[in-house]
């Protein structure tokens, strides 16, 4: 027998609801159905548009009957409807092997999405590794003679893309036809990919495990303990129950209780945050126990637990971690350039080799996490954007120009990069070096009384220009790197954790058994659920969450939700037997309804061709803009990575 | 030469494969025999908190005494069942049929339905109940998936000579009031 208040079936000799105690015995129909006697009556209740054509005239009282008769069996109004279920059912085993299958694939695109973001950071990454390389092999010459092999390799290996550029039109390589650009013999092709992709993908794929276990104290979301979170009081026989629950569902997925915390803040939500299933948490809001049934708490909260035990702490961990790794590799490129992300690297530091007390700890790691993870979106801030700042000091100081004197530094760079650049035999380049110096030795012993005023300015303006095509080495990517993260690999992140959260769902009624009340908790939620105030960042931790703007990295764009919206989840919910209805109904105030202004059916479809024309042409604009600034930076750092070479030749020569 | 390596590749792989489902089979057995001892933490949980219940009652509910000392007696006897699986089984479902009339009947003592102290002990005794029904939840999941394992293809063909035996599923006696089909009229 189905309970007419809350639509839970109860055992036939039951007399109360086991769920709402209301009562099972129904009072009789005040006034029994009246049965129509007539096909055309018939006819009349089924289609009442037509009963005027239908019913012949002489029948009228039993046409006005008939259609009153289904309603009035109850008094008060229904909270969750009870409504047929769905044609394509599913049994939450099968849904779950669907999801997981959903997510192998998805995390196999992320990855690939992942790899192919970091391709802009690791050309800038490829000349830095270069010049390490390089270094310690001169160091290693001095202990152990290396072979001349390696010097030749290197040399080669400095010099790929040049070669790939000459083997573009150059009539020798094979389906060059003259005056035409060919192809690329394909030894080439993979030579240059080892020497330019390899070593920054390989670098930063280093780099992301061991940022995952660098930031395991912090843990996913582990700040939000430290928003006031308490140990639950265990007089309190709501909260007492809440652990109960807890327990509960961890021996019903087989594994380890995880800890709980409540925080007392008037939002309905509960999130899973930790590192590991090990060393879980769930923080619950007092609300969610004050607003939600045993029952209701039980399925929302195996929602979590499924999340747990389907290993969801640890992907947040990796997902943090490869913003985390772009954005420390990103701070390591703009070390020359940059203040801030010289800040970065250098807090970074000092947190791997300093010892803090676990708590201290799991807060600096939230506010490095942080740096990292906004120095993918930081493009402004620069050393140059301080030039105009230098320029005016030097212009507020009294005494003539010193023009003359700023132009030296240019002329020192031109002329060492042109000798360099065009091959000079080594005693012309020196004999001209050494006229340069002397010039400028001149120049400085005439103008020696504003040498003072002019030295910071002319400083910066020389480190500008030698670091000029370090600039756009470095500038271009960071800018590709923030578009694509926020483009591509973040909404198939979204998507990725979208699907968790089915599977969570799924699983979370293998737990329970019982899709009505994750179903109705959820319905529950969807009115007042929120994120507890500081806890944004964490967003994807929690059971429902805003549909934009919450993600792993809070400087981001946010353009795909991490959360599927909740009709969507308890669509999915009814296939496994759910049966709240579609409609959200809420024991909490209704808010009043928007003002939603109908616009004009006609403008609609001429203007939604218009936006997707649109769209596209952004997304065109957007791609070649990529592949601009990646020709630019491919530019920029072929000559950074001859530059390092021709600098150790110099230098260093074996 | 090449055939060698091939060879050798291919054996690689193949014992690669075979510890992978050696050790996945090894896991799964051990989930099942972890759930199956949570089933017995959670009924042995149930028996330390009769006592305090019983204590707890006996004031308001002279006139249970009947049902007081039931309850007291299923609990020694599924205590003194030990390893007797068949009769301890029988034991704890008396219990469970007499916390479940206990319950029942507590409602017509207002005073006692009050008590904060009954209160948390009704919430205690429900949480076993789930607790225990849980674990047998939970037992029966391991083994349906332990036991799809050892018989989908790749392991059917060496899981029997491993020693991976079929486990068997928790099943309540088909003469348990829980079995009992309800009758259904309308």
């Amino acid at each position: 027998m189905v309970c007419p208040r809350c639509g839970l079936w109860n055992p036939q000799h039951n007399t109360t609801c086991e769920s709402c105690g209301a009562s099972l015995r129904p009072a009789a129909p005040a006034d029994p159905p009246v049965i129509p006697t007539s096909a055309a009556a018939i006819a009349s209740t089924l289609q009442p548009g037509l009963s005027g054509i239908a019913a012949p005239p002489t029948e009228p009282q039993i046409v006005q009957t008939a259609p009153s008769q289904p309603r009035s069996r109850i008094d008060e109004p229904s909270l969750y409807a009870p409504v047929l279920g769905p044609v394509n059912r599913e049994s939450f085993f099968a849904a779950q092997r669907r999801h997981r299958r959903a997510t192998w694939k998805l995390t196999a695109g992320s990855a690939v999405a992942a790899i192919i973001t970091g391709i802009p950071l690791s050309l800038v990454l490829a000349p830095i590794i270069f010049a390490v390389v390089l270094i310690l092999t001169r160091l290693l010459h001095i202990v152990i003679p290396v072979p001349d092999g390696v010097w030749n390799a290197y040399r080669d290996a400095s010099l790929v893309l040049f070669d790939a550029i000459d083997a573009m039109d150059d009539p020798a390589t094979p389906g060059v036809v003259e005056g035409d650009v060919g192809r690329i013999p394909t030894s080439l092709i993979l030579k240059t990919a080892a020497v330019w992709l390899l070593p920054g993908i390989l670098l930063m794929l280093a780099i992301w495990p061991v940022l995952i276990r660098l930031f395991r104290h912090g843990g996913a979301g582990g700040v939000l303990l430290s928003l006031g979170a308490r140990e639950p009081v265990m007089t309190d026989l709501e909260e007492r129950q809440l652990v109960n629950v807890i327990e509960e569902l961890a021996l019903a997925a087989g594994v380890r209780p995880p800890r709980v915390m409540l925080i007392d803040s008037d939002v309905t939500n509960a999130a899973a945050v930790g590192s590991s299933q090990e060393d879980a948490t769930i923080v619950v809001s007092r609300a969610l126990l004050d607003d939600l049934g045993r029952d209701e708490t039980q399925g929302v909260l195996a929602h979590l637990v499924a999340s747990i035990g389907n290993g969801d702490l640890r992907g947040a961990m990796s997902i943090i971690a490869i913003f985390q790794t772009f954005g420390f590799a990103s701070a390591l490129v703009k070390v020359p350039i940059s203040g801030p992300a010289r800040t970065t690297v250098w807090k970074m530091l000092r947190y791997v080799f300093s010892r803090h007390k676990p708590h201290e700890r799991a807060a600096e790691a939230h506010v490095i996490s942080e740096m990292l993870t906004s120095g993918i979106w930081d493009t402004q801030e620069d050393d140059f954007s301080k030039i105009d700042e230098t320029d005016r000091k030097v212009q507020e100081r009294p005494g003539p120009s010193v023009r003359l004197l700023l132009y030296l530094p240019i002329t020192l760079i031109a002329v060492f990069m042109a000798t360099v650049l065009l091959e000079f035999p080594d005693a012309l380049r020196r004999l001209s070096l050494l006229g340069v110096v002397g010039l400028a030795g001149l120049i400085v012993w005439y103008q020696r009384e504003y040498v003072a005023y002019a030295i910071p300015r002319a400083l910066m303006w020389t480190r500008m220009i030698i670091m000029l095509p370090y600039y756009m080495a470095a500038t271009f990517p960071q800018l590709m790197i923030s578009m694509m993260t926020s483009y591509m690999l973040e909404p198939l992140l979204a998507w990725l954790w979208r699907t968790r959260r089915y599977l969570a769902d799924a699983t979370a009624v293998q737990l329970t058994r019982q899709p009505d009340w994750i179903a109705k908790g959820l319905s529950e939620i969807s009115s007042r659920g929120g994120i507890f105030p500081g806890g944004k960042w964490a967003g994807p931790l929690f059971i429902t969450g805003p549909a934009y703007g919450s993600g792993f990295s809070s400087a981001g764009g946010g353009v795909g939700s991490f959360h599927p919206p909740i009709p969507k989840r308890l669509k999915k919910l009814r296939r496994m037997g759910a049966s709240v209805s579609e409609v959200q109904q809420s024991r909490a105030p209704q808010r009043p309804a928007r003002d939603v202004r109908r616009g004009n059916p006609l403008l609609a479809i001429f203007l939604t061709p218009l936006l997707i024309v649109l769209m596209l042409i952004v997304g065109i604009l957007i791609i070649v803009a990529l592949v601009l600034m990646g020709a630019l930076a491919l530019f920029a750092c072929m000559f950074l990575m001859a530059a390092v070479y021709g600098l150790f030749e110099l230098i260093a020569p074996i | 030469m090449w055939v060698a390596i091939a060879v050798g590749v291919v054996l690689l792989v193949l014992a690669a494969i075979l510890i992978i489902i050696y050790n996945g089979l090894i896991g799964k057995r051990n989930q099942v025999r972890n759930a199956w001892g949570q089933i017995d933490v959670q009924l042995n949980r149930r028996h330390d908190l009769i006592p305090n219940l019983v204590n707890a009652v006996r004031g308001y509910m002279e006139h249970e005494r009947g049902l007081l000392e039931r309850i007291a007696e299923a609990r020694t006897r599924a205590i003194a069942a030990g390893g007797n699986v068949q009769q301890r089984a029988e034991a704890e479902n008396q219990l469970t049929g007499a916390l479940r009339s206990l319950f029942a009947v507590a409602e017509n003592y207002p005073q006692l339905r009050a008590s904060e102290n009954m209160l948390a002990l009704q919430e205690e005794l429900s949480s076993t109940e789930n607790r225990i029904a849980f674990a047998r939840q939970h037992y029966n999941d391991s083994v349906m998936e332990y036991n799809t394992a050892r018989e989908t293809v790749p392991a059917v063909f060496f899981a029997g000579m491993l020693g991976f035996s079929k486990e068997p599923l928790f099943t309540l006696d088909a003469a348990a009031p829980e079995r009992a089909v309800p009758q259904v009229a309308f």
